[in-house]
């Protein structure tokens, strides 16, 4: 079925996975967007740019799945970067963590893909 | 019947019919061994009618005996037992076979084909070998033979009919069930029988039709049971009269009258008996077609029962609260018998958005209210599951079997954008009430489900404007005998200018307006949506505890802060801030039954309190990163207090606006 609440869409751009979500992600569905996340990436992609551009909300459980697939991606020896605007208001919840130093954010597609080949493993 | 019985009740037979024979030989006047008053040829009709024919023995040897013990020889009295008994035994084998059996006198048909074939064509056997046996004999001289085979013939042929008729009709329906007016109506008869013949054969008034009302009272007041019991009664006490030299029938010998006499009781038998008979058989049928009726009544009540049960058991009982809406309902029954068959319903979707049903299937009674039955859960499993109502509506027509038919529609709004998907299969357009009073028709619509001829259903996508009211209503509500249309303006009249602000007595409006005091002619459902009122300085809201709850009440809250003036990021802060909260409530949320939680939020001098109660007990951070809830209320909100007791848990969150509006 099609989760009403947010949907994950993943294109390819070489050998990195383009995956964007849209939509909220909240306690009713982050364990299906983990899932489907984790789903998109094969191992013979370099990395993964995760695109919240589209991410209108995200509690705690949402933040919880970024944490884990950037420590998932980690052990896979798979890089991975976080689009998030400038103005983005779901860039204040994850800065305000102090999130910002664990995850890899970029403001814009450009530095993600500039900054995901330019990261060593 | 074993050997003993049968062996009984030969001896038995035997005996009555050779006492019945003493009486009768005893009224032989013309020749000692020929009578005109022959009992014994009914009682032993009867007995083989009754005990099969295999009792024949008892006639032969009671008819032996008491020819034997009266007048002739061995040999005339062998001869006019064998032709008593072959007389029994032919009777009883053309009763058998063309007039009913045991039971010839309960239909008036038979009781004529008994008369003719058992009265007057097998007593013929009986005369003709006795008389012939008697001249044989030198017994009767050979001038008298035509008298004397007269009388026999007449008195066995009046013995039949009187005597078996009263034997079979007692031996059939033994049971009296009288109420004690009939009880009192039964003694009045047979005085009335005693007094009435009394007077007859007593030669007081000789006037033998005077029996005819007597027989009449018995036939259509009683039955042929007791009309052959007042025969048997009026000819014995006829036979007692003449003898004595009184009454109607006196002609120039004894023998003569006895033969005037018994030809009239056969008559009077042979008309009052088939009119009893008929009397009875309609009764009977009266009496069967009331129980038909009674059963028909019973199974109908039955079914209508069960169509109620499946009715009441589908329409919901109380309609989800769902937050930021109004819902309201009316089912009204057809009159003069509800036909079942339609439906409504509402129930949250994922996102904060609520699926409104309505649907009337085809037909009537517990045909319709169990497709109803099937179409509402699949329609409710296939929306909760995520479909859009256009593939909705293409897996409801999978599930339609051959012959059924329904008309749907599914309607999904998202009352946060007063936006509305739906498709109608065959229902009257859902109307759209508009804050200013304005009233629109969502009256895009395919054919009904069922119908075979398309597979594919066309989704429309309105937007509305918002604190709009949404009204569905099967064509009960618009159906009059003179067709839909004069009832559709009339609902538009109704509905334009209302406003919506209590759906309540917005529907009991409509339905007085439309309907008026009649009942619809057809079940007729209504279905009211509207936005509740926001009100500036309070937002309250309890939820289920269960993940889905949280967009629903994310939506509320993105409904009512614009309201009081938060900006963007302050609706995205309270709106993160309380989602957490809410998201412990409903994490800790642990219990048999389903646990709910509330949240309160007040306004007050540009300052926003907001309280998140559950009835669970705060967990303390588990794992790594479970801490972030709390952090991030913490960042997102002035203060942040957890208050856990034994009620339960209590998170207040404060929040100064920016630019509060003053209410």
């Amino acid at each position: 079925m099609t989760d009403p609440l947010a949907a994950v869409r993943v294109i390819l751009k070489g050998d990195v996975v383009v995956a964007s979500l849209e939509g909220e992600v909240d306690l009713s569905n982050a364990h299906d967007i983990r899932e489907d996340i984790l789903a998109s990436i094969p191992n013979t992609a370099a990395g993964l740019i995760l695109d919240l551009t589209k991410t209108v909300y995200l509690d705690s459980q949402g933040i919880q799945v970024l944490l884990d697939v950037t420590e998932l991606l980690g052990v896979r020896q798979q890089r991975i970067r976080l689009i998030v605007p400038t103005a983005a208001l779901i860039r204040q919840v994850l800065s305000l963590t102090s999130l910002a130093s664990v995850l890899s954010l970029d403001p814009t597609m450009e530095d993600a893909l500039a900054n995901l080949q330019a990261t060593d493993l | 019947m074993n050997v003993g019985k049968t062996v009984a009740a030969i001896a038995g037979l035997a005996a009555l019919y050779f006492t019945a024979a003493k009486l009768g030989l005893t009224l032989a006047f013309l020749n000692a061994s020929a009578t005109a008053v022959w009992p014994p040829t009914g009682i032993a009709l009867a007995a083989l009618l009754l005990m099969g024919t295999r009792v024949w023995p008892g006639v032969f040897l009671g008819a032996l005996l008491a020819n034997l013990t009266t007048a002739g020889t061995l040999m005339t009295s062998l001869g006019i037992a064998a032709g008593n008994t072959l007389e029994a035994l032919f009777g009883a084998y053309l009763v058998n076979r063309f007039a009913g059996g045991r039971d010839a006198f309960d239909q008036a048909q038979n009781i004529f084909r008994f008369v003719l074939l058992a009265a007057m064509i097998s007593t013929t056997v009986s005369a003709t070998m006795g008389v012939t046996t008697l001249s044989l004999g030198g017994f009767v001289r050979p001038g008298d033979y035509g008298p004397v085979w007269l009388t026999w013939w007449l008195g066995d042929a009046a013995g039949a009919i009187v005597i078996a008729s009263f034997v079979l009709l007692w031996s059939r329906h033994r049971r009296v069930t009288w109420t004690r007016a009939q009880m009192l109506e039964g003694a009045c008869l047979i005085v009335a029988v005693l007094v009435v013949a009394g007077v007859i054969f007593g030669g007081l008034f000789s006037f033998e039709y005077l029996t005819v009302p007597l027989l009449a009272w018995a036939a259509f007041r009683f039955g042929p049971r007791e009309t052959a019991t007042v025969i048997v009664l009026l000819s014995g006490i006829a036979i007692w009269g003449t003898l004595h030299g009184a009454g109607p029938f006196l002609a120039a010998t004894q023998n003569a009258s006895l033969l005037l006499l018994q030809a009239f009781m056969a008559i009077m038998a042979l008309v009052n008996l088939p009119v009893a008979a008929v009397v009875a058989e309609r009764r009977q049928a009266e009496e069967r077609l009331r129980e038909s009726e009674q059963r028909f009544r019973t199974l109908y009540q039955r079914e209508r029962g069960t169509v109620d049960i499946l009715q009441r058991s589908l329409l919901p009982t109380r309609l989800p609260t769902i937050p930021g809406l109004m819902v309201a309902a009316r089912y009204v029954p057809a009159a003069p018998e509800p036909l079942g068959g339609d439906w409504y319903d509402v129930f949250p979707l994922a996102g904060g958005r609520v699926g409104l049903v309505m649907g009337d299937v085809a037909g009537h009674g517990v045909g319709a209210a169990a497709v109803m039955a099937k179409l509402r859960n699949a329609l409710r499993a296939y929306a909760m599951e995520g479909h859009s109502p256009k593939d909705v509506a293409e897996r409801l027509n999978r599930v339609m079997e051959r012959g059924e038919m329904a008309s749907v529609v599914y309607l999904v709004l998202d009352p946060l954008r007063w936006h509305v998907s739906y498709f109608n299969a065959g229902q009257p357009p859902p109307v759209v009430l508009e804050p200013t009073g304005a009233v629109k028709f969502l009256d895009q619509s395919s054919i009904p489900l069922g119908t075979r001829i398309s597979r594919s259903y066309d989704e429309h996508e309105v937007d509305l404007t918002p604190q709009s009211t949404l009204l569905l209503y099967t064509d009960g509500i618009i159906e009059t005998r003179r067709g839909a249309e004069a009832r559709l303006t009339k609902l538009e009249r109704a509905v334009a200018g209302r406003p919506a602000t209590d759906l309540d007595g917005l529907l009991a409006y409509l339905l007085n307006q439309i309907l008026g005091e009649s009942a619809p002619i057809d079940d007729a459902a209504l279905l009211a949506v509207a936005a509740s009122p926001l009100d500036p300085r309070r937002f309250h809201i309890e939820l289920v505890a269960l993940p889905d709850s949280l967009a629903a009440l994310r939506n509320a809250l993105r409904r009512w802060l614009p309201h009081i003036g938060a900006t963007a990021e302050e609706i995205f802060a309270v709106t993160t801030a309380v989602g957490e909260a809410a998201a412990n409530a409903i994490e800790h949320a642990y219990g048999p039954k389903e646990a709910a939680f509330e949240v309160e939020a007040l306004v007050e001098t540009g300052k926003l309190a907001i309280a998140v109660r559950d009835k669970g007990r705060w967990r303390p951070p588990r794992g790594p990163m479970r801490g972030h809830g709390l952090k991030m209320m913490r960042e997102l909100m002035d203060s942040v207090e957890v208050a856990s007791g034994p009620e339960g848990t209590m998170i207040r969150l404060s929040h100064t606006l920016r630019n509060a509006v003053r209410p």
